[in-house]
């Protein structure tokens, strides 16, 4: 993989200049794109991408995405270094044409949500937000590297 | 199959020509051009595409039609992938329970026996809704298709929620147009496993597939939580294969996964227990805008049976997404250890991978990064091997930015009978709208050469020349659709000067034309075997046409009067012209000379050929007084004159004067005897000349022949030359008329026997020249 294709992903470029900027560092794990209305309804199609913009290691083992009408719990072990995006496909679909995402801890605590968010398109546009600009409809590249993720209808019994 | 195979040596040597986009004159092997199916506005992506066994020039695409109505664009080309009809597959009366959405994805076609287009999609609504699995067929090149709701492959439901997704299809043309159709369902009894079913003898009957017999069934059970998906069918006589991707570690980037794949030698009667034919890491680069998957595509060689299946991997590194081959020569039952496919050694990625096997030759198409860091479609090729040798080559001419988005989740490719390769793929160059579905035609025996026939030929003015060119293939094979044109040069105005035409079944294209001035045409003929549309060496050839003048339609004489001195040459010329005007050659004058040279004229009739359409006639007029000349072309030859205009024999007269020769000063007289055919002669003249002309003659034939007796009324010129003289007057013949004659004297010295005496009168009487007998002519 090419250089200019890792640099050139904006998302990713974003994340990692919040925390260079010497800005606050927040302390939480961000959602940071969701595609709720893929091109085609195959699994993977929706997904929710979380950035680590703590400067920490994050495990995002057994945390959970809420939606308006479901609960999917990510795989664990996810362990997400600093500056890294978690890219977390469902294994069906879970998000409605128009709907919110919630990210809970481990423990249960709310980290971060999203507005709500609609799609009615099926195609290639997501939701999605750079640093702290409000959340736009569109295309754009996470970035090569992300570490991919899995959500799970069921909770898993190490969870 | 059809065609040869190129030699190590030569494709080796080809090898080096096909990185770029050819733009030689004579297309390489294999030669490239690709083309938009359909420039459409929206996104069309995610091609399927088939050719048509029974015929090459027939090929059928669809793509997922994104902007529009978010269904399928179906594509038709009958001139071989090169210009594309398309339109909107009908949804008919298809509803998907728990949706009024009619949103269409996962295009899949195959021919059917007759020409018949098999086209298979899922209808849906958005995700987590039900999908449909149907198939639709078209017998008229996509002016109608059947309802899909007749169609049906895989109900959707919404309780379950099921959504028949991700198929693929395959027509039995050797049994019955059998549909065969592999597909994942999401939810229901078999979620996320491979499933089957077949409807027997194709449209013939109505469509009605059979239930779902599952595939993916991993040893002996059904191999729950993994996703099973991408199946893709190949089929070789009775041998059917399914292959797919098994990923149960979740299908994020790089997840691992294997391909597996199933046989059945019983129209999917019955299956084997899946084998596993290779392992990957998922390919997923939702990550960087656009989603794609490690799906595997499967392919049989018809010649050895051979099965080949590829997939995209990260095989190297990790982060290095490469496009995998294995193979198997026992029905699928052991596989070959993978062997990259792609010949990029560095850090690109190749991915969405599908492979078509014909002609002895393992064709993939897939998209690559290794040009420029965009993404471009390529192709790689080798001969049939357990591991094959693969050559690479690039088949978009330009490039499909990186932040493109989507590309659908497959690609397509297809190879037909006439050794042409039709990849398919997603394509969003500059000037593209949103995306396009492309195809190209990579060519393994593109045209080499142009012939035109006839070389040379001799047609009549007027009439039509007709030429024809002819392109013939790297294997003789005659190549159709290749644009020519014909431009004229030379004589008159050919009419029309110029044409164009692209090449027919037999690889031929007539260009006709027609003149009516006489002389050479050369008409240059390009076929453009690159159709790159400009004129290249060793392309063209040139072709005479020898205009011809037509039968002849005129003659004029020139010139038309004239007058000349007795004893003087006159010429006349004649031209002959056809209708059109044109000089006719070659054809035969006629000439004759009457009225006061049509017995003494010499000649007084005489023939010639015509050269540059004129033919002449020279003769000496001995009598004054006026000729006529008449010339005729004999243009059969037989030597009299057809008046009838259908017999092509004009005919023109011209006006001859002769006059008397200036007298001169001198004497003359004389007397004696000469010898007449049947007797003699005996005469006795005297005469003077200038100034003052007279002088007298009395002549008298003896003979019983020809008796006479003249006696001159006049005497009109007097010309005497050393010691003979010319005398011309008028006489009566037998003491009555007045006729013109003419008398030769010579005195040839002493004592006159050597004198000479000649009579000629306008009667046509002629002593001929005649030495006295006796007697004596005497010259002062």
């Amino acid at each position: 993989m090419s250089t200019r294709w890792f640099v050139g992903s904006a998302l990713c470029a974003a994340v990692l200049a919040s925390g260079a900027n010497g800005a606050a560092v927040p302390a939480s794990p961000r959602l940071v794109a969701v595609e709720l209305q893929p091109e085609d309804p195959s699994p993977g199609g929706q997904f929710v991408a979380i950035a680590n913009r703590t400067r920490g290691t994050i495990d995002l083992g057994c945390w959970r995405l809420h939606s308006t009408t479901a609960t999917m719990t990510i795989r664990a072990p996810l362990a997400l270094r600093p500056g890294k995006i978690a890219l977390l496909s469902p294994d069906r679909a879970w998000l409605g044409r128009v709907d919110r995402v919630r990210l809970i801890d481990a423990r249960g605590r709310q980290r971060d949500a999203t507005p709500e968010l609609a799609d009615r398109a099926s195609d290639d546009r997501i939701w999605f937000r750079e640093g702290s600009a409000p959340w736009r409809f569109g295309r754009t590249s996470l970035g090569r590297g992300v570490v991919a993720g899995r959500l799970l209808q069921r909770l898993p019994s190490r969870c | 199959m059809r065609f040869g195979r190129l030699t190590a040596g030569l494709a080796a040597a080809l090898a080096g020509l096909i990185v770029a986009m050819p733009v030689a004159a004579i297309p390489p092997v294999p030669f490239v051009k690709d083309y938009d199916m359909g420039a459409i506005s929206g996104g069309q992506r995610e091609e399927s595409i088939s050719v048509d066994p029974n015929n090459p020039d027939h090929v059928a695409a669809g793509a997922n039609e994104r902007g529009i109505g978010s269904t399928q664009t179906w594509y038709i080309s009958t001139d071989g992938g090169r210009t594309f009809t398309n339109g909107i597959l009908p949804n008919g009366t298809l509803t998907v329970p728990g949706t009024s959405s009619t949103n269409m994805s996962d295009p899949s076609l195959d021919f059917g026996s007759n020409g018949e287009i098999y086209y298979s999609a899922l209808m849906h609504g958005g995700t987590g809704e039900p999908c449909t699995l149907f198939v639709s067929e078209s017998a008229d090149n996509g002016s109608n298709w059947t309802d899909p709701a007749n169609g049906i492959i895989g109900a959707g439901s919404s309780s379950p929620n099921v959504c028949q997704d991700k198929e693929m299809i395959a027509v039995d043309r050797g049994n019955n147009d059998n549909v065969y159709a592999a597909w994942t369902p999401q939810g229901g009894t078999n979620d996320q496993l491979v499933v089957f079913s077949r409807d027997l003898n194709g449209v013939s009957d109505g469509f009605a597939f059979s239930a779902e017999t599952v595939l993916s069934t991993l040893g002996s059970g059904v191999n729950a939580g993994c996703l099973n998906q991408g199946a893709d069918l190949a089929l070789s006589g009775n041998d059917l294969y399914v292959a797919w991707t098994s990923l149960c570690s979740g299908f994020g980037d790089n997840d691992p996964g294997t391909v597996y794949v199933t046989h059945s030698t019983n129209q999917g009667g019955s299956w084997t227990a899946p084998v596993a034919a290779a392992t990957l890491n998922n390919v997923d680069f939702t990550s960087l805008g656009f989603r794609s998957r490690s799906f595997p595509s499967i392919d049989v060689d018809p010649a050895t049976g051979r099965v080949f299946v590829v997939y995209g991997t990260y095989a190297g590194s990790g982060t290095d997404a490469d496009v995998m081959i294995v193979s198997s020569g026992d029905n699928g039952g052991t596989w070959s250890s993978p062997t990259r496919v792609n010949q990029d050694s560095g850090t690109s990625d190749q991915w969405m991978p599908w492979v078509d096997v014909g002609n002895n030759r393992v064709n993939v198409a897939y998209y690559s990064r290794a040009d420029d860091g965009n993404i471009n479609a390529h192709v790689s090729y080798a001969s049939v091997a357990a591991s094959p040798a693969f050559t690479e080559l690039r088949v978009s001419a330009a490039s499909t930015p990186t932040s493109t988005g989507f590309l659908g989740d497959y690609n397509g490719a297809f190879v037909g009978s006439d050794d042409v390769l039709h990849p398919a793929w997603a394509d969003a160059r500059a000037g593209v709208s949103g995306t396009d579905a492309f195809t190209a035609r990579v060519n393994f025996s593109p045209p080499q050469s142009v012939t035109a026939a006839p070389p040379t030929q001799s047609p009549e003015v007027g009439t039509t020349a007709t030429v024809t060119a002819h392109v013939t293939g790297l294997n003789g094979e005659n190549e159709t659709f290749i644009p020519v044109s014909f431009s004229v040069s030379g004589v008159g105005s050919p009419t029309p000067a110029s044409g164009s035409g692209t090449t027919g079944g037999a690889g031929t294209v007539a260009f006709s034309f027609t003149n009516t001035t006489s002389g050479t045409n050369t008409v240059h003929v390009w076929a453009d075997l690159d159709e790159n549309g400009t004129e290249d060496s060793g392309e063209t050839v040139n072709v005479t046409v020898n205009w011809q003048p037509g039968p002849p339609a005129s003659l004029t004489l020139t010139p038309a009067t004239d007058t000349n001195t007795v004893d003087e040459t006159h010429t006349v010329t004649a031209d002959v012209r056809d209708k059109y005007g044109n000089p006719v050659n070659p054809v035969l004058v006629r000439f004759s000379v009457s009225g006061a040279n049509g017995i003494f004229g010499i000649p007084t009739s005489g023939s010639a050929m015509t050269s540059g359409g004129l033919a002449s006639f020279s003769y000496v007029g001995t009598m004054p007084g006026n000729d006529t000349i008449t010339a005729f072309a004999d243009f059969n030859g037989d030597g009299i004159r057809d008046p009838n205009p259908a017999a092509h024999e004009p005919q023109a007269t011209a006006a001859k004067t002769w006059a008397l020769p200036p007298s001169t000063a001198g004497k003359f007289n004389g007397g004696g005897k000469i010898a007449r055919p049947s007797g003699f002669a005996t005469f006795g003249l005297s005469f003077k000349g200038l100034p003052g002309l007279s002088g007298n003659l009395e002549y008298q034939d003896h003979s019983s022949a020809s008796a006479r007796r003249v006696v001159n009324l006049t005497i009109d010129a007097y010309v005497q030359t050393g010691s003979s003289v010319k005398v011309f007057g008028t006489a009566t013949i037998d003491g009555a008329g007045s006729h013109v004659f003419r008398l030769d004297l010579a005195d040839n010295g002493e004592p006159g026997i050597a004198d000479t005496f000649r009579l000629r009168i306008d009667d046509g009487y002629d002593t001929g020249l005649q030495t006295l007998a006796n007697g004596n002519l005497q010259a002062h």
